[in-house]
């Protein structure tokens, strides 16, 4: 099935996201961003240019170069008098009187919807590679506030570029579906979405899984960037007035200064105080001049205080407008990058009466996964998902010492399948039970049994010889069978467990609690539990060794050994696992003139005394004597 | 003699069971591809990601050589200083390209955007488009742009 993509179509840059595998991702482009700049410029030479390349030659190549698109789209010539005056490329009339962009390199005229088509097909491109299969089909977002002659040549842009356009939706209420606000039930939700060129604030009223904008407001040319604005500014002019130089007369020095502006305002948002280093920043007769200033967090308020207050004249008239007060709101969304300036956050946290605002979501992507989840409702893709089940908790058997090994983990999707082998723990052991369990604890008895069967007839051999294969496998009907089979008979048992999925979501949500909060004094049984079978292990080699060597060990050097044994042996007894793991390293220093006398004779215990090599798919766990 | 509407039951019975083979293998052949596309798209993106540290790791030091290259341009030819700071400086270009990163000063190339960044643009009778000035080196890490050089271009 095709895959049906989101689009945050932007002023200044665009995001474009998909449902993979019932989660909303963002596709990065092919330069690796996850960004791409809303801007398309024509070379001298006629070739195209979208995205962060056609940024970077703008300066060389103003006329050509087409960015803010959208404050064109839908328009007719008499609107866009101010926007025409901010950009260097030139607006004409079309024949009904609509605004159209004319560049010299191709002396072409372009509607703002085939521009816009440029910018969707580098982003469709993009994607396909990303993918690896054609797109189509697209749900695209504008502005709450656009008119239908706006949503119909976004509409459009999307058709020129080859996308069937399912649905245009508002961005205000993609951002609210990216947290899942449409299942609630009649509330009123602030979208509060500052970002680099642009303030939108809209007021949204949720029932019946419909979102509907009541009201929105905003201004169209505030900010993130009149906040970087504001630091350059107050760094030049200290700079003046400390070594007499104007910074921004100096274009390499500006653009530093800039960038150094950018860094500096994302970094207050972390910390309460930030330093600009910029050496080698000018020169004058007496020699280089550097410029090195901190910056505290609430300098940066102050400089920006009246920014800030901008925002509020235009929250208070949506209110108005949707005829409800401050109090009345139930959920509060950040949008854009600028969002994420403690003092934006303060400013909203105090217009709505302290109302925490829902985080989690990049709010550089909220309106591009929001379009997505929404691509993924029309396209099917959230409803394929629920059809695929997951085990809700972990699977296994119990082995030596009372643990659970897990074979198939929480969460897998099924249907699936896992195999591992195990051994016996002691001589001669003729038969395994398997002992099948559920849940998240570390040790069996702390777990759900959900069935037990013996498999008999094992062939007499050492411990850890016998190769038992244990299969764990659900059908998609959440069917477990689990089968165990001897390798050298080739015997084998199953049984087939109907009820391992058959847990109401309480007591799976229980179970996982239990598991959360035990974790650490299960963890230290398991260490104690590990710390004896890795010593059981050690202490029988050992044995086996000193028994085997008979005359060729000294008598003095073989009673140090046999105390060392009795030693870890009542160690074992104990529970506390560095108490085990001491009495071994002890015993493994009085065992190495043993090792000496018995090179070439049999195996040794490795490091940690456990016995290794004996097959790379053997598992150290073993089962207990049947 | 067998009974034709027996023999026209067993057909159709054939027929469904085909088809639902056929879909069934098709449903199979389905989840096949996915599966394969999702690990082979986990991959990219875990190189992706790979990549884009590194592009943000090294972005943080290069500022750190630029002004290394800026206390050389100010420095007196004669002063033992400038000689230790030059020989830091060459240090750090071959830490740099020892791990794969290049240094890239494109005077008198000419302009492309894949690789550089226009930030003057000056009117000369150098052909439009030749790159008159470096006025900060670019750097890559093979065929990924870590930053792109900054220019002075004619047009």
């Amino acid at each position: 099935m095709a895959k049906i993509v989101g689009i945050d179509l932007g002023t200044t840059n665009s995001v474009i996201a998909v449902m993979e595998g019932g989660d909303p991702t963002v596709i990065p482009n092919a330069e690796g961003g996850r960004i791409t700049p809303s801007v398309v410029a024509f070379t001298k030479n006629g070739e195209r240019l979208v995205g962060a390349q056609a940024k970077r030659q703008a300066i060389m190549n103003p006329e050509n170069t087409v960015f803010s698109i959208k404050r064109f789209m839908g328009r007719r010539m008499e609107e866009t008098e101010a926007e025409r005056k901010l950009v260097p490329y030139q607006v004409v009339p079309g024949p009904s009187n609509d605004a159209r962009v004319k560049l010299p390199a191709t002396g072409k005229t372009y509607t703002p919807q085939e521009i816009s088509a440029m910018i969707l097909g580098k982003l469709k491109t993009d994607a396909e590679a990303y993918l690896g299969e054609p797109i189509t089909q697209a749900v695209i977002t504008v502005p709450a506030y656009f008119n239908d002659s706006q949503r119909q040549a976004t509409k459009d842009a999307g058709q020129i570029a080859g996308l069937e356009v399912l649905r245009i939706i508002n961005e205000p209420t993609a951002a609210a579906l990216a947290y899942g606000l449409d299942k609630k039930e009649h509330e009123q939700i602030l979208v509060f979405d500052l970002g680099g060129g642009t303030f939108d604030v809209s007021i949204l009223e949720v029932g019946d899984g419909v979102i509907e904008v009541r009201s929105t407001n905003g201004d169209t040319h505030l900010g993130g960037d009149d906040w970087d604005q504001r630091i350059v500014d107050y760094v030049a002019a200290e700079f003046k007035k400390e070594q007499g130089i104007d910074l921004r007369q100096d274009r390499q020095a500006l653009q530093r200064l800039r960038e150094a502006a950018e860094k500096a305002k994302i970094e207050l948002s972390q910390v309460m105080e930030t330093e600009i280093n910029l050496p080698f920043i000018t020169a004058d007769a007496n020699g280089p001049k550097h410029l090195q200033m901190r910056l505290t967090r609430s300098k940066f308020e102050q400089l920006t205080e009246d920014l800030v207050q901008r925002c509020v004249g235009p929250f208070q008239q949506a209110l108005k407008d949707a005829k409800i007060s401050a109090s009345d709101l139930d959920e509060v969304v950040l949008v854009g990058g600028s969002t994420r300036m403690p003092m934006v956050q303060d400013l909203v946290r105090k217009l709505t009466g302290g109302k925490e605002p829902h985080k989690g979501v990049n709010p550089d992507e909220v309106v591009a996964v929001g379009a997505a989840i929404q691509a993924g409702v029309l396209g099917g893709e959230v409803k394929d998902v629920l059809l695929l089940d997951v085990t809700p908790l972990s699977l296994g058997v119990e082995t030596l010492g009372g643990v659970m090994t897990t074979l198939i983990e929480r969460n897998t999707t099924i249907p699936t399948s896992k195999s591992e082998v195990f051994s016996t723990a002691e001589d001669s052991q003729t038969a395994v039970d398997i002992h099948v369990l559920q849940g998240e604890r570390p040790l069996a008895k702390d777990n759900m049994t959900l069935g037990r069967f013996r498999l008999d007839g094992i062939p007499p051999a050492p411990r850890g010889i016998p190769q038992v294969e244990v299969t764990f496998d659900i059908d998609a009907n959440g069917i477990l069978n689990v089968s165990a089979k001897d390798r050298a008979t080739g015997r084998s048992q199953k049984i087939t467990i109907t009820a391992s999925t058959n847990l109401n979501k309480g007591d799976i949500d229980r179970l996982v609690r239990e598991a959360e909060a035990n974790r650490q004094a299960d963890q230290r049984q398991r260490e104690t539990i590990e710390a004896r079978n890795q010593a059981d292990s050690m202490v029988y080699q050992v044995e086996k060794m000193l028994r085997e060597s008979g005359d060729k060990v000294p008598g003095n050097v073989k009673a140090d050994i046999e105390r060392a044994v009795e030693q870890t042996k009542q160690a074992m007894q104990g529970a506390d696992p560095a108490a085990i793991r001491s009495a071994m390293e002890h015993l493994q220093q009085t065992t190495a003139a043993l090792y000496q006398a018995s090179q070439g004779n049999g195996a040794q215990p490795g490091p940690d005394g456990q016995e290794r090599g004996r097959g790379d798919d053997v598992v150290e766990g073993e089962f207990r004597e049947a | 003699m067998i009974d034709e509407q027996v023999i026209a039951e067993f057909e159709k019975e054939i027929v469904d069971a085909r088809r639902k083979a056929d879909e069934a293998h098709d449903k199979y052949l389905r989840a096949l591809a996915d599966a394969e596309n999702a690990r082979k798209r986990a991959e990219r993106q875990a190189e992706m990601r790979y990549d884009d540290q590194r592009r943000q790791f090294l972005l943080r030091f290069l500022p750190v050589v630029d002004n290394l290259e800026r206390a050389l341009q100010h420095a007196d030819a004669a002063d033992g200083l400038r000689a230790g700071v030059e020989m830091t400086y060459r240090e750090m270009l071959r830490a740099l390209s020892d791990n794969g990163v290049q240094r890239e000063e494109p005077l008198g190339e000419t302009f492309d955007p894949a690789r550089h960044e226009a930030v003057e643009a000056v009117k000369t009778d150098a052909p439009s488009g030749t790159i008159l000035a470096v006025l900060q080196p670019g750097y890559r890490y093979g065929e990924q742009l870590i930053r792109p050089a900054r220019v002075r271009v004619a047009v």
